[in-house]
């Protein structure tokens, strides 16, 4: 038998796993993707949290519906010429002299964004009982990469995206009556389907090898403080931890570790 | 049958664990099992503590003692000696089984004897009846500790003496035994921080507590 | 970008003199509002002012393109040659001449696109929308105001109206230190022209440009 068998039921499983997100803490990465036709500078921080436990034996820790929240900023140029029509001030003549004809040559511009949201997903853990350096870990560890389902409020961002654009172009001369054109023409180009193909690239990686820690202690378990100079601290050494899930008349994870003086 | 039965979370502490944390926790603080008089433990270390000779007229500087235990081995119900022990444990309790050292500073000073003292051992080997008693103050606090119910001394007469040790062993070993104590945070080698609901309890060679964690 | 700023010249503005007199002239052109009050034989570039040929003849208007090489701004023509009662026009459509100011001198007299005099004309093309109050810094008794009004074209043929307007103008006269109209109303991308008779010579400038 082993020294100490702790056993957690699914609602208790869901409560460690809540309080190992909220200790991974903000995760943050920076990089490049496409958005639509443009390429974009991001940085990206992701913190997780929510979901419900489903234990099955032997080893899976099922997490359902567990939330990605994400915060993203990015920065994307575009050269207005390929989306705003050929423009020329008109030669004017008055006090009996013209101006020339004037073509504008459109910038490019830069547009920074920064938007935020949340994304669930559901994923099968495996339980990671090991021991690194002098510390002992259990981990829950992701199989595979899971589907990241966007919602409906990927429109809503693209209609930020569109006024983060306008205010880019607003200050821009001579281009008032051309402005709203240009946003939606902008906008329809990276649509839909750009934006949710560049939230899956900047947000996979955060989900592939996800790993949550729902047990670490180090080798040397402190049994009671140190009381004073005659009460120096106890201790004991953990020689052995492992856990599983075991299936009875409920599923439980069960936590098992030796330990000697 | 689940471990966690009608709560969220369990946790249990074998025969062998529970040994394990006494004998950690005395070889840390042996001053809470080896007490003695001055000849015999000048100063309270965190290996022994100090305590006063006994008063007696006549005698210059009283009578010196010691009393050590050995580290108390215990046996969680049912019994785990195969009917060999004089005292098995009863339900949902345990015994104890330590080595009581009684010594004696035997002293000299009258008339052409110089002053002088030898010390005179004799060991005791002591069973114990007792149970848990839980100092529950919280969530992911609170520790148990041991009561010693009764001693028994196998092989000592006359009956008068055998009661006079029995008691006399019954108060040390219980006094000794109330400074070992166990955190409800080691029973799950701090896996959680437990809302105690049911125990501890003894069974199966473990003692046991259910409840919930925050 | 689009500032109202005689001084320094952008994309969408002109300066024009007309050189009534034969003569030579050189002119300079540099970047912001540090121009020279006489150029030199030897400073610049040569305009070379003819007598009148043909006196029934119409008057000419020649454009001067003004693109950057390297840190030297240069007209599209160094060495111009005109006939006297021609207009000369500076202009540019270089992003990186931009903030240009024109300053010359012949004998016995001087131009600059920062002190409008003797017929200059300034021309601004408004893309931003909003209300102007320009002045000259030096004698803010000369002053005006232009208001933009926004478009926004919802169709196809609004969008065609708009850009037909934009071959109309508004324009400012100042005469002895008065400036007529007070105030003038066009729709962004429209040209605004401003004709200094006399005087010392001014600029025309947005006020909160100014200190």
């Amino acid at each position: 038998m082993p020294d100490i068998i702790a056993a957690a039921d699914p609602t208790a499983t869901t409560v460690l796993l809540h309080d190992a997100e909220t200790a991974l803490g903000t995760i943050t990465r920076s990089g490049g993707a496409s958005l639509g036709p443009f390429g974009a500078s991001y940085s990206v921080g992701a913190t997780f949290s929510g979901g419900t436990v489903n234990l099955n034996p032997p080893n899976v820790v099922e997490i359902a519906n567990c939330n990605l929240h994400y915060s993203v900023s990015l920065n994307f140029s575009l050269d207005l010429n390929s989306f705003l029509p050929h423009f020329c001030l008109p030669q004017i003549c008055v006090f009996g002299i013209c101006t020339p004809k004037i073509c504008i040559n459109w910038p490019t511009i830069s547009v920074p964004f920064s938007f935020a949201d949340n994304v669930k997903f559901t994923a099968d853990f495996t339980l990671d009982a090991h021991l690194s350096g002098a510390t002992w870990l259990i981990d829950v560890v992701i199989v595979g990469i899971p589907l990241l389902q966007f919602g409906a409020a990927t429109a809503g961002v693209l209609a930020a995206l569109g006024a983060a654009l306008s205010l880019a172009m607003l200050a821009i001369p001579f281009i008032g009556p051309f402005l709203a054109g240009a946003v939606a023409v902008i906008v329809a180009a990276i649509g839909v389907a750009g934006l949710t193909g560049f939230l899956g690239t900047i947000l996979t990686p955060f989900v592939s090898g996800l790993r949550f820690n729902i047990y670490k202690q180090p080798k040397k378990f402190p049994v009671l403080p140190a009381g004073g100079a005659i009460d120096p601290e106890v201790d004991v050494q953990i020689t052995a931890i492992a856990a599983a899930v075991q299936a009875t008349d409920k599923n439980e994870l069960v936590i098992t570790g030796d330990i000697a003086a | 049958m689940s471990f966690t039965q009608a709560h969220h979370v369990f946790a249990g502490v074998s025969e062998t664990g529970i040994n394990t944390f006494l004998k950690a926790v005395c070889t840390a603080r042996g001053h809470y099992l080896n007490y003695g008089s001055s000849a015999f433990v000048p100063a309270t270390t965190s290996g022994a503590t100090n305590m006063a000779s006994i008063p007696f007229p006549g005698i210059p500087g009283g009578i010196q003692w010691a009393v050590s235990l050995s580290t108390p081995v215990l046996d969680l119900f049912p019994d785990s000696s195969g009917g060999t022990s004089p005292l098995p444990p009863v339900a949902n309790g345990f015994n104890v089984h330590t080595k009581a050292a009684i010594q004696i500073g035997c002293a000299t000073w009258q008339g052409k004897d110089r002053a002088q003292m030898t010390p005179l051992k004799t060991v005791l080997d002591v069973w114990a009846l007792g149970e848990i008693v839980s100092h529950y103050s919280g969530p992911g606090t609170g520790f148990i500790s041991l009561k010693v119910d009764s001693v028994r001394i196998p092989g000592i007469k006359p009956d008068s003496l055998d009661k006079v040790l029995e008691c006399l062993l019954r108060m040390i070993l219980a006094a000794a035994l109330a400074n070992l104590t166990l955190p409800f945070q080691a029973f799950s080698l701090g896996a959680f921080q437990l809302i105690l609901e049911q125990g501890p309890e003894i069974s199966d060679n473990q003692v046991k507590v259910w409840g919930n964690i925050s | 970008m689009n500032t109202l700023d005689s001084r320094s010249l952008g994309i969408g503005d002109c300066f024009a003199v007309k050189f009534a007199e034969a003569g030579s002239v050189r002119h300079v052109l540099t970047f912001g509002a540090h121009a020279p009050a006489q150029v030199g034989p030897d400073e610049g570039f040569p305009i070379t002012v003819k007598k009148k040929g043909d006196a029934g003849a119409p008057p000419k208007q020649h454009y001067l393109l003004v693109k950057r090489d390297g840190n030297q701004l240069i007209p599209s023509t160094p060495e111009l040659a005109i006939e006297a009662g021609d207009t000369v026009l500076w202009y540019t459509t270089d992003p990186a001449a931009a903030g240009f100011c024109v300053a010359g001198s012949g004998k016995g007299f001087s131009f600059g696109s920062h002190g409008l005099r003797a017929e200059a004309i300034y021309t601004h093309a408004f893309g931003t929308p909003g209300t102007y109050e320009w002045t000259d810094p030096l004698a803010r008794n000369v002053a005006g105001t232009v208001v933009v009004k926004p478009v926004t074209p919802k169709s196809d043929k609004e969008r065609q109206a708009w850009l037909a307007s934009l071959s109309q103008g508004a324009s400012f006269e100042i005469r002895c230190g008065k400036v007529k109209p007070a105030k003038v109303e066009i729709v962004v991308g429209q040209t605004v022209f401003w004709k200094a008779w006399d005087g010392e010579g001014l600029a025309i400038v947005d006020r909160r440009l100014q200190a």
